[in-house]
């Protein structure tokens, strides 16, 4: 197997899953990739010292607040990034995906909303937030199907 | 839009991994667009033409036109 072409890597599992990617890909989606990890393990980390109180009022308070928003703001650069240099038949599954992510994420949040004030459920942004991802991976996983 | 780049491929005896290593695309790239799922941009297009030394219009071609007869006269 040529060095340039890598099958099945973690990274394409989880975020480009296509049976084959470049080599530059990869690199370039692991580097959002690790961008995302660092946003969660920031955030979580942040939201435990925020929930805790160690951290004095005031400005202090509002840069551990944001903190993680610096990781998630780079790793959506590295992620536009990746979808810029990727090559064409990723990146053409790439934006059917998120588009699909994106509606779907757009029908769940007004909908549960809708529901919402009907009394009829209780979901919060985040139920619409995870409902855009996992359609983002389904659609990165039909795209990785539709065109082997 | 039909092709002709599974036989050119394999007139030069290369694997899907080895054309692809060469157009800059991954293998998953080559194989759809030997199965027609997917129809190159002109720019990579006209790098498979390039390096097969053959003009598009002898590899591409739309459906119903046999490949390399775009353009030709018809005979008689």
């Amino acid at each position: 197997m040529p060095e340039s072409t890598v099958r099945n890597t973690l990274a394409a599992k989880l975020l480009g899953r296509c049976a084959d990617m470049t080599a530059a890909d990869r690199r370039n989606l692991y580097q959002a990739t690790w961008w995302l990890a660092g946003w969660a393990v920031v955030y979580v980390g942040a939201a435990q010292l925020l929930k805790r109180g160690g951290v004095p009022s005031g400005a202090a308070t509002a840069l551990v607040a944001l903190v993680p928003s610096v990781f998630a703001v780079v790793a959506i650069l590295a992620y536009i990034r990746f979808i810029r240099r990727a090559e064409e038949l990723q990146r053409k599954i790439q934006v059917e995906a998120l588009a699909l992510g994106f509606g779907a994420g757009f029908v769940a949040s007004f909908g549960l909303e809708m529901l919402g004030k009907a009394g009829l459920v209780e979901a919060e942004v985040s139920s619409a937030f995870l409902v855009m991802i996992l359609f983002y991976v389904a659609g990165i996983w039909l795209g990785g199907r539709r065109y082997a | 839009m039909r092709n002709r780049l599974k036989v050119l491929r394999a007139e030069r005896d290369w694997t899907q991994a080895q054309l692809a290593e060469a157009l800059s695309v991954s293998r998953q790239t080559v194989n759809a667009i030997e199965k027609q799922k997917y129809d190159p941009s002109l720019p990579l297009a006209f790098r498979i033409a390039r390096l097969f030394d053959q003009p598009i219009e002898q590899i591409f071609e739309p459906d119903g036109e046999a490949p390399g007869a775009a353009g030709r006269p018809a005979r008689g």
